[in-house]
């Protein structure tokens, strides 16, 4: 309950600063980073309820004629499944670096999808194409950096399951572990 | 490792699957969900538009007093000629329904004008379509053109409004490719579709096909709009033909030229636009 209410309110506040960011001509897809963060601490059921919820805020409020944001966050939920069992054992660095990274990377690769298939995108072909390396550098800087100061924020207003232990992270029911399953040898005795 | 690479493919898989799911029904989730969403959004767009506002009146102060003089006179005598202009136009105005009188013609439809502010842009479609803060309660209804003035006074066009709640209106502008209007070559009969045709709009121009074929070079020609769209008033600029098919009609035997058109219309610069109503379509 405590998870779904801090994940719906910073989702809001994200959308809202996005909002506010684009309007100026700064196109920071914060909401990508939010998808990340839930999806890879809670779990990838979580990243694609904020997917789809985030997705649809965005393409609501700019009345788009295609899900545009609701598309490249939904992969970035899927591309997020990678950090999530580094993230739930704590070492979370490295693996966070490369979903930013990857999230970035998908994110104009899903542009540049966009941009073949559907006319409209303000973006040139060669500005994508440009920005690709930009986008897989920021995602790889800003996302370690976003997840150090929402983990820091769960712990100044106290919501355990984010900041204590990524092992109890599935929180109100951690799951017991599975033990590796040994080859069977002939003759052996049940 | 089957089970490992399952975990992987998963979450792809759904989000591919819903992707498609939102794809096929997203058009009509949307509409009910902008004014939910707009309701929403609209205190912090309004409180970005009232920062804004003083940040501006504040930048003046950064111009010394004799650039001020300079701005003031130059804009006291632009006033000076658009009263004159208005003058000449009035005259003409009163003419012209006398005439119509005498003629027994219907009189010529009016337009209501609504100054408008851009209250929110799309960054990834920035010069696709954009928000304003006018709706239905200040009389305004989809259809209605949406005008900016170029620096010589003359309007010129910059979208359509496609939607409006009580208060915003969307604008899909004439660099977005899903508006297809009717243009007309300045003081000629000869018609023509922006947007359509198999160019992109793109880099300030704007594609256009179906253009009648004609013998006399077109480039550098005034294109404005036909006054075939009910609620888009006839003879506003759209902008000058850039380039078109170089096709001699005297050897081929195509109906039509293809090519661009350049706008005027700076968006990045666009705050305040005007949107003209008809008077008998509320």
């Amino acid at each position: 309950m405590t998870a779904g209410i801090f994940e719906l309110f910073t989702a809001l506040i994200v959308l809202i600063g996005e909002v506010l960011l684009g309007n100026c001509g700064i196109p920071l897809p914060l909401s990508m980073l939010v998808v990340l963060y839930f999806s890879a601490t809670l779990s990838y059921r979580h990243g694609l309820f904020l997917a789809i919820f985030c997705g649809m805020i965005l393409d609501s409020v700019y009345a788009r004629e295609l899900p545009f944001a609701t598309g490249y966050l939904l992969l970035t939920a899927a591309a997020s499944r990678p950090a999530q069992p580094e993230r739930l054992q704590g070492e979370a660095l490295l693996s966070v670096v490369i979903s930013g990274a990857v999230s970035g990377g998908l994110f104009f690769i899903y542009a540049l999808a966009v941009k073949i298939a559907v006319p409209g995108l303000t973006m040139s072909f060669w500005d994508i194409v440009g920005f690709l390396p930009l986008a897989v550098f920021g995602g790889a800087l800003l996302c370690p950096i976003f997840f150090w100061f929402m983990d820091c924020i769960a712990k100044r207003i106290d919501v355990p399951i984010f900041y204590a232990a990524p092992a109890v992270t599935a929180v109100e029911r951690p799951r017991p572990r599975r033990l590796p399953r040994r080859k069977a040898s002939w003759g052996a005795v049940k | 490792m089957a089970k490992q690479t399952n975990k992987y493919w998963l979450p792809a898989a759904i989000a591919v699957l819903l992707l498609l799911l939102i794809f096929s029904i997203g058009g009509l989730v949307r509409s009910g969900a902008n004014r939910i969403v707009g309701r929403f959004f609209h205190p912090y767009l309004e409180l970005q538009r009232l920062v804004d506002a003083p940040l501006t009146d504040q930048s003046l102060l950064s111009l010394s007093r004799a650039e001020l003089a300079q701005k003031v006179e130059t804009l006291q005598k632009i006033n000076r000629q658009f009263a004159l202009q208005y003058a000449q136009n009035e005259k003409l105005l009163q003419e012209n329904q006398q005439l119509r009188r005498l003629a027994k013609l219907p009189p010529s439809p009016a337009w209501n004008c609504i100054t408008g502010e851009v209250i929110l842009r799309d960054p990834f479609f920035w010069n696709g379509h954009f928000t304003v803060n006018r709706g239905t309660q200040d009389g305004v209804t989809p259809g209605a053109a949406v005008l900016d003035m170029a620096p010589e006074g003359k309007p010129l066009l910059v979208g359509v409004v496609i939607s409006t709640t009580e208060d915003r209106a969307e604008v899909q502008t004439i660099f977005n490719p899903e508006l297809r209007l009717s243009f007309k070559l300045h003081g000629q009969n000869i018609v023509g579709f922006i947007n359509s045709g198999e160019q992109r709009a793109g880099n300030g121009k704007i594609p256009f096909d179906y253009l009648t074929m004609t013998d006399r070079e077109v480039a550098g020609e005034v294109a404005e709009t036909t006054g075939f769209e009910q609620l888009i008033p006839p003879n506003i600029r759209i902008g000058v033909i850039k380039s078109a098919s170089a096709i001699d009609p005297r050897f081929s035997s195509e109906l039509y030229l293809a090519g661009e058109i350049s706008s005027p219309v700076d968006f990045n610069l666009l705050k305040f636009v005007i949107i003209a109503v008809r008077q008998d379509s509320r």
